[in-house]
């Protein structure tokens, strides 16, 4: 799966590195729902992760020479996005009552047919389960899954040392099942 | 009982960073190990059923679509990370400059001392064989074809004569 990923990346890379901005907004329409799922989660606040989006993106633009091309796109994207959030946390002092906004995202359930509402409900839950996650886990948990980004890097993109972001991956892993098992919705098929 | 190797080795086979050596030793593990062979089943199947993008994802809306398409359509800055040779040419233009000039300037007075020396050694040769030169009419001659400042004497000097000492007006007392 992944490597399929890189495979294509790599023609819309060099399709973006010979000037044609097409290649970039298929890298961009590939990848968005990722990076935005990623902000959304790690903000809860959907205004302010569509302007850290923008902005991630712009800068990736504008930072093209700085893209090491033996890296996965998504892991340079991931790890500017990563960046971008943290300065903005480390600049803003955000009040600590959690108004989950991710819900926004997904819509009314109040219409839909029966397996829809099942999904609806899935989806809740497990975003409610990484909403409760620790922001440490929760990073790692995010950078790893949806980011596909190496623990390697995940380590290095939160200074810390790679058995830290191991054992913030576990517990992360731990949490989430123990969540999903409260709701009743682990071991559902 | 929670086995440590789910934690060193398992999470970082599930990334494909083990090396083949570690990959084939944690599945040899596997093999022996429950708790490790549950974690490794148990999260493949979480990762398949929850940890999508469908729903870890979300939608951003058409604005930071249009912001974004609207950045990637524009001419890119040239920078100087984007222009290669362009870019440190430019960035080099200012010492290059100061090089230059420094160069100049030495060269200059490198060249102006010499030439004062050279000019100082020639002037002072030439007097010192003017100094040994006897001093006779010719010479003086030539000295003046090259000095207008010394004038010959075209007239020869005349000797007083007896005439001319008669002229010589009495001393009044």
């Amino acid at each position: 799966m992944t490597n399929y990923i890189v495979e294509d990346d790599t023609k819309f890379l060099d399709q973006w590195f010979k000037g044609d901005a097409a290649g970039f907004s298929l890298l961009y329409e590939r990848y968005k729902d990722r990076v935005f799922g990623f902000l959304l989660r790690m903000t809860s606040d959907r205004q302010l992760a569509e302007d850290i989006m923008q902005d991630t993106f712009v800068a990736a633009l504008r930072n093209r020479a700085q893209f090491d091309r033996k890296r996965n796109f998504l892991s340079w994207i991931f790890g500017i996005a990563h960046k971008r959030a943290i300065d903005y946390f480390r600049h803003v002092k955000v009040e600590s009552d959690h108004v989950d906004d991710t819900g926004k995202s997904i819509g009314s359930a109040e219409t839909l047919p029966d397996d829809v509402l099942a999904k609806t409900r899935l989806s809740q839950a497990v975003q409610s389960a990484v909403a409760k996650l620790d922001p440490l886990q929760r990073e790692v948990f995010l950078l790893r899954e949806l980011g596909d980004v190496p623990f390697k890097e995940i380590a290095e993109l939160m200074a810390c040392p790679i058995n830290t972001a191991l054992g913030r991956m576990r517990l992360a892993l731990k949490n989430i099942r123990k969540e999903l098992e409260g709701q009743g919705i682990y071991g559902m098929h | 009982m929670e086995c440590t190797k789910w934690e060193e080795s398992g999470l970082l086979c599930t990334s494909g960073e083990l090396s083949g050596q570690s990959a084939v030793a944690f599945k040899n593990h596997c093999a022996e190990c429950s708790y490790c062979r549950e974690q490794l089943d148990v999260y493949k199947s979480d990762k398949s059923r929850f940890f999508t993008v469908d729903i870890l994802g979300a939608k951003p809306s058409a604005r930071v679509d249009q912001a974004v398409a609207m950045a990637a359509a524009a001419p890119a800055r040239i920078t100087a990370t984007n222009w290669g040779l362009f870019g440190f040419v430019r960035k080099s233009v200012v010492p290059i400059m100061l090089f230059v000039l420094g160069f100049g300037a030495g060269a200059y007075f490198v060249l102006n001392v010499q030439n004062a020396k050279t000019t100082t050694v020639i002037a002072e040769n030439k007097m010192s064989k003017v100094a040994e030169r006897p001093v006779d009419s010719l010479s003086i001659r030539k000295m003046a074809n090259n000095d207008s400042a010394i004038k010959p004497i075209d007239k020869p000097f005349k000797t007083p004569t007896a005439n001319t000492a008669d002229q010589i007006l009495p001393v009044k007392e």
